[in-house]
């Protein structure tokens, strides 16, 4: 070992940081996040036509309704309302993914590491932030959406999810699925690195696996594991935790809403945190 | 304070440093001195928690980076122009940064005006020029006002102004008693920033010593000029001594002192014109350290080292 001491004795007096002045805190560290994500366009863009889109598929639900005549069912009108949330669920998980590659893409990531080496407090902190913008996002979006329901129906009453517990529990439902979906979104993200791969595995995910699922289960007749792949896919866990008459379309049985709840926390689960070992070990 | 301790860094099966050890003194500008690709980047990284070491360790203060309460105001860090979103604007970029410290606006402001971003800090960063990208980075790392800051190549880029500015700040800095760490691939550079050195090449350190000491040891050489020049080459010749004749008065001598030669020539009664010697530059010694780690050579060079 060639440890130089000769260098080590120094003509002046070492500079001393004041110790009183603040550190890292998780606050500040959240709003550092939260700042990221309004600082870009890409963030608004996202939201703004997720919001737009969700307000207007409830708009349209609901002129629909009106023209064919509905039958009266307040909850399966609200439900309908709700279709939008598939969208937002694909753009603000692309955003949750995009919170995170693009931090690799342009090298921001070296300057967020500089300032918060713990990466497990980074993690969370940008987690936690995406979990408030798309909260946010999505009870405009819903808002919005149930007054257009209500403007455009002619049927339903503005006032209805806090008559009716059965619409507020499945409005309460849509939204926590895409906040939930964001953070897959945001997971995939951590965990392959790579805007185009994580927005693909979640369109995978959101919109593929039950196709060729259902295409299987033809194929094979109906063969049993397809059928339980059916059931636990994300879709369909998405259907029976979120919808009243869950299954109705499908072609296997839905489980209960509390294990659709489950399996969907599963699915988010997974990318989370193999992406957290992922971004805990690797160089950055 | 910087310590490394037989710190080793592989990616692969190539090994990018390869168990070095050093102490960085506070109050000096220590420079980091070798061709590109010996290893120091990868250094600095690790230094600053973004690359982990495959053995040994690297602390700042006694702590490894991570595990200090507030990183920000414990090393600044310049380690590329260029880690920042291109969409935010400069000012955006240092608020996101200083909002994790708790760092005041007023501090952002402060910094802005010292690396002379001003204006341009609210524009979004892709228009920004590699200059401005660098005084970018190192406004960022002097938000925190840090005990230890850490350049890599900072005057990349910079014009003649900003080279300037960079050279005079690293020096301002270490005068108030920080541990000033600067990378480079010129040596020249370094010649004018920096008390110490440390040269790496492929991996291991060559030289880590103060820049008077790194210049004292080079070989002494001294031009000689003289009428007869076959004479004193025959007068001068032993072991250890080699000489070389550069034109027909001219002889170069390596391994005599300039008063052995004056004393020599008398014996011989050769007389000189001249008899000068040549303290050796800093490039040359550079050169010569790192002449044999080089990884990358430009073509028709082989012969130098």
């Amino acid at each position: 070992m060639t440890i130089n001491t000769a260098s080590a004795t120094a003509g002046h007096r070492p500079f001393e940081v004041d110790p009183s002045l603040p550190g890292i805190s998780f606050g500040g560290v959240m709003r550092s996040e939260l700042s990221k994500l309004k600082a870009l366009r890409t963030t608004w863009w996202l939201s703004l036509i997720a919001i737009g889109l969700g307000t207007f598929i409830a708009g349209s639900v609901a002129v629909s309704y009106r023209s064919f005549g509905g039958n009266g069912d307040e909850l399966a009108l609200a439900e309908q309302g709700t279709a939008g949330a598939y969208f937002a669920m694909i753009l603000l998980g692309s955003l949750g993914a995009i919170a995170m590659t693009t931090e690799y893409s342009t090298g921001a990531i070296r300057s967020s590491l500089t300032a918060v080496p713990r990466r497990t407090t980074l993690l969370i902190a940008k987690a936690f932030a995406l979990t408030l913008w798309s909260a946010g996002v999505t009870l405009v979006m819903m808002l919005l959406g149930h007054l257009a329901v209500v403007l455009f129906s002619g049927e339903l009453s503005l006032t209805a999810p806090f008559q009716d517990t059965e619409i507020l529990s499945m409005y309460a439902a849509t939204g926590l699925v895409v906040v939930l979906t964001t953070l897959m979104g945001f997971g995939l993200g951590v965990f392959l690195r790579s805007s185009a791969g994580a927005i693909v595995v979640l369109t995978l995910i959101l919109f593929v696996v039950q196709m060729v699922l259902a295409i299987m289960y033809g194929v094979t007749e109906g063969a049993e594991w397809v059928e339980a792949l059916l059931q636990i896919e994300y879709m369909a866990l998405l259907d029976s935790f979120v919808s009243a008459d869950a299954g109705a379309y499908g072609m296997v049985e839905p489980l209960e809403p509390w294990q659709g709840l489950l399996g969907i926390l599963i699915w988010v689960a997974v990318p989370n945190i193999l992406g957290w070992l992922s971004f805990s070990r690797r160089d950055a | 304070m910087i310590t490394a301790e037989n710190l080793r860094k592989r990616y692969g099966s190539k090994t990018a440093v390869d168990g070095i050890s050093f102490q960085l003194a506070p109050g000096k500008v220590t420079g980091f001195l070798g061709p590109n690709g010996s290893g120091k980047s990868t250094t600095m990284r690790m230094a600053v928690g973004l690359d982990k070491p495959t053995s040994g360790s690297v602390t700042i203060g006694g702590k490894s980076f991570p595990q200090h309460a507030a990183p920000l105001r414990t090393v600044g860090a310049v380690l590329d122009a260029g880690a920042t979103h291109p969409g935010r604007t400069g000012r955006g970029h240092l608020q996101v940064l200083a909002a994790t410290h708790k760092i005041s606006k007023k501090r952002v402001d402060e910094v802005i005006e010292l690396t002379g971003l001003g204006a341009a800090s609210r524009k979004r960063i892709k228009s920004y020029s590699l200059g401005m990208n660098q005084r970018l980075g190192i406004a960022a790392a002097l938000l925190g006002d840090p005990a230890v800051l850490i350049f890599d190549e900072p005057v990349n880029g910079l014009d003649p102004e900003g080279v300037r500015w960079v050279r005079s700040l690293a020096r301002d800095m270490a005068a108030e008693g920080r541990t000033v760490f600067v990378s480079s691939h010129l040596m020249s550079e370094m010649s004018q920033t920096a008390d110490h050195l440390i040269v790496l090449g492929q991996g291991r350190i060559i030289a880590d010593a103060p820049i008077g000491q790194l210049l004292d040891s080079g070989e002494q050489r001294v031009l000689v000029r003289t009428e007869k020049p076959a004479d004193l080459r025959r007068a001068l010749g032993a072991e250890g001594v080699s000489i070389e004749q550069t034109d027909a008065e001219t002889l170069e001598v390596t391994g005599l002192d300039a008063r052995s030669i004056g004393r020599r020539a008398l014996e011989t009664q050769v007389v000189l014109h001249e008899l000068t010697p040549q303290r050796s530059t800093l490039e040359d010694e550079y050169m010569k350290l790192t002449g044999e780690h080089v990884e990358y050579r430009s073509g028709g060079q082989e012969d130098r080292s």
